[in-house]
């Protein structure tokens, strides 16, 4: 019954190869050789647009990252400067640091309460509101939701209005050795949601007699997890955590919007790397314009998602069930 | 005639292409010299990108200036209020043709953004032009000692400015009638008199990194002047920041964070908390830039009366007042910077400056305007003392060291988190490192 992916494409390459003449091939009809002649230039302006856009600015950005450039004059060569500097730099260790806690921390709990969320949602009435009402904080502006997360936890916020009201002290939510465990919390609540509707996309796909009859040979909860939906949604997983892991390194907004005030960078115990870029670009009240060094921060996490996507798949890669 | 070959169509078709491509670059030439119309004249029109958004004060005032000037002068201004993010979008175009011939931002902004990376005309002839109206040059009504902080290392001035900033420790007169303190222990004195009446003698948003490093940094300079933390700055050896003056100076900061003077709740809060608490009379007083008096104004208790001293001298360090300023630069490429420098001039004749206090409330640089009353002791103070540039242009020479070396500390020092001794060992330890890998 269970088919590799890869045996399944082949086989169906070997099906295909023998059935009948294959339709025209290489210019013999007239229209064949137009379409071939256009290939050329459709094919042209999307590249050309990606080269410009994309590629073109990417392969600059490395080449800025092993020069000293403020962005407006030309870059001079520093070799490979930036980058030991980086590893100097109590700034970016920071950053980088926090961008690991947000990956894996923050990934962790986002992937604990989707799961959560996939079991009691799987057979429970009203899910399709449920699984809106987890989504909504995806779907609302990163810096509203800052907003409102500042105004729930400052030292005069909700939360302590609560707290105080029902006679006890006002907790320090946001005081320096907190607050970027309330970012935190913050991205597994704006995240959750939008990986639930994407796990549940692929949980739904499995047909309903694979639990019934697991019910009937008396598997538990744990048992159905283990045996049926996390075998049978494997693929969908592992899209998942590969997403996590490009948009984590990504997080921006938020964190600018909750911790920035009065054009000044957000407290450096705050920064990501993205934060990071920017603090040393354009940010704060006097901007540094330090392009070159911005641009070898960008690449060291380049390579740092790459490896982490590479290690995901290689790690997450199994045979696909078929079903 | 054959058909051409294929290098011979391409070769046609590239002539075809570049022969278009000068044909446009001429008729784009001809159209922007028509329309700035430059002659022996001038030119007839100039772009000016506004840090303000349209209807901030600063930009209703700026804007009647414009009217009355392309009135008088028949020069248009086409002017676009991008608001703070000005220099960010202008920087893309400043190496080839800068897309305004005009720009306003902090000194900080236009140093580092102009100035420091070689975009910034040379300004000594707007300095020579005469305020229309006035018989004077913008060189007399800009006092000297203003425009020695803003020239470049050559010693050009690269920026004129129309609003002068400060900070101070604010407090409202009715509630703390203050006289100037003239040592630390007065102005602990003030303090805590202040907790004996049962109100929080501090007030501080120690999440805005800006307002925290205030108290570690103007403490400094009040003991070693600007120059001095300069020096202690640019120290590549750390051995600097050994001298027990820092140590002693800090530790006297070190003690109003354990002595509990900040309000409850500065540590944990979010900015403008506490200066809106500080308002409201919760808290006494609040060590902030001038603009805390705009800030607060909607949130003040009735009758708030604001007035401000600056920090005591510290160990016969120096009174000299921080000054940061909001003005005019012109891009080195911008191609009208004739007729942008001519709206600067007029902009500073009395009349129109004028407005910069009466209508947005804030400080002009010149003497002859009154301050607005929440700002006067401030404005009188620029006058009397000597200045320094705020920060001691720590931002403006050592940018990327401010940032990474002793901002952070600051403040981790005002949340509590590092003792004065921890701040003298770690913004050494980290000077050390960055000086390091400053090639």
């Amino acid at each position: 019954m269970a088919l590799s992916l890869e045996s399944r494409s082949a086989s169906r390459r070997d099906t295909r190869r023998p059935a009948g003449p294959r339709p025209v091939r290489g210019g013999h009809s007239p229209l064949a050789r137009r379409q071939r002649r256009i290939f050329g230039p459709f094919l042209a302006i999307p590249l050309m647009l990606y080269l410009v856009l994309f590629i073109g600015p990417t392969l600059y950005s490395v080449y800025a990252a092993f020069t000293k450039w403020d962005g407006i004059n030309s870059p001079t060569w520093r070799g490979t400067d930036n980058f030991t500097a980086l590893v100097d730099d109590p700034l970016f260790q920071e950053a980088f640091w926090n961008t690991l806690l947000i990956l894996v921390v923050v990934g962790l709990g986002i992937f604990v309460l989707a799961f959560s969320f996939m079991l009691l949602l799987r057979d429970m009435k009203g899910k399709g509101f449920v699984r809106g009402v987890i989504f909504l904080p995806h779907i609302v502006s990163p810096i509203v939701l800052a907003i409102f997360w500042g105004f729930l936890l400052r030292h005069d916020g909700l939360l302590n209005a609560l707290i105080v009201k029902l006679g006890g002290e006002p907790v320090a939510w946001i005081g320096p050795d907190s607050a970027f465990l309330m970012i935190m919390i913050a991205m597994v609540w704006i995240s959750t949601g939008f990986y639930v509707a994407i796990l549940m996309a692929g949980v739904d796909r499995i047909p309903a007699y694979f639990y019934e009859d697991a019910s009937l040979a008396g598997a538990s909860a744990w048992q159905k997890l283990r045996h049926i939906t996390l075998p049978l949604s494997w693929d969908v997983i592992s899209v998942a955590a590969v997403l996590w892991t490009i948009s984590s390194v990504k997080v921006f907004e938020f964190i600018y919007a909750f911790g920035a005030s009065q054009g000044t960078m957000p407290p450096t115990y705050e920064w990501n790397a993205a934060v990071f870029v920017y603090g040393v670009t354009f940010g704060g009240q006097t901007p540094q314009y330090r392009f070159g060094y911005a641009c070898a921060s960008a690449v060291v996490m380049l390579l740092l998602v790459s490896g982490m996507v590479a290690i995901l798949r290689r790690a997450m890669r199994r045979d696909a069930v078929q079903f | 005639m054959t058909r051409p070959s294929r290098p011979g169509r391409l070769r046609r078709s590239i002539s075809l292409a570049l022969g278009l491509a000068s044909v446009l670059a001429v008729t784009a030439c001809g159209s922007s010299d028509s329309g700035s119309g430059s002659s022996a004249a001038g030119s007839g029109e100039f772009t000016y990108w506004s840090m303000w958004q349209e209807k901030e004060p600063q930009a209703q005032v700026i804007k009647a200036a414009i009217d009355s000037f392309t009135k008088d002068t028949g020069v248009k201004v086409n002017v676009q209020w991008h608001g703070r993010e000005v220099m960010k979008k202008l920087t893309p175009s400043l190496r080839t043709k800068a897309a305004a011939d005009l720009v306003d931002q902090s000194m900080n902004q236009l140093g580092n953004g102009l100035s420091n990376a070689g975009q910034a005309a040379d300004l000594t002839s707007v300095y020579n032009l005469e305020v229309p109206g006035e018989g004077k040059k913008v060189s007399d009504v800009i006092p000297a000692k203003y425009v020695d902080y803003l020239k470049d290392k050559e010693g050009k001035p690269f920026m004129v400015p129309y609003e002068v900033t400060g900070e101070g420790i604010w407090f409202n007169t009715k509630e703390n009638p203050t006289e100037q303190p003239k040592t630390w222990d007065d102005f602990v004195k003030l303090l805590d008199a202040a907790k004996a009446k049962g109100v929080a003698p501090l007030a501080l948003d120690a999440d805005n990194t800006g307002v925290a490093k205030y108290w570690a940094l103007l403490p400094l300079i009040r003991a070693f002047g600007s120059e001095g933390v300069q020096k202690l700055a640019a120290d590549r050896s750390g051995a600097a920041w050994d001298d027990p003056k820092v140590l002693a100076t800090v530790s006297k900061v070190e003690q109003l964070v354990k002595g509990g003077y900040f309000a409850p709740g500065y540590n944990s809060g979010q900015y403008p908390a506490q200066q809106n608490l500080w308002a409201q009379n919760k808290a006494a007083y609040i060590l902030q830039g001038s603009w805390v008096t705009s800030e607060t104004k909607t949130y003040a208790a009735p009758g708030f009366e604001y007035n401000s001293v600056q920090l005591p001298q510290i160990e016969g360090g120096t009174d000299a007042v921080g000054v940061n300023f909001f003005g005019f630069g012109i891009p080195k490429t911008a191609e009208h910077a004739d007729a942008a420098g001519k709206f600067v001039a007029y902009f500073l004749n009395k009349s129109r400056l004028e407005g910069i206090s009466t209508k947005a409330d804030n400080i002009t640089p010149r003497s002859d305007i009154a301050a607005p009353p929440a700002l006067s002791s401030l404005a009188k103070s620029f006058q009397d003392k000597s200045v320094y540039p705020s920060g001691a242009a720590l931002g403006l020479k050592f940018g990327g060291w401010e940032a990474t070396a002793f901002q952070p500390v600051a403040q981790s020092l005002m949340q509590g988190k590092a003792s004065a001794a921890d701040f003298v060992s770690q913004v050494k330890a980290k000077s050390i490192e960055f000086w390091k890998t400053q090639g």
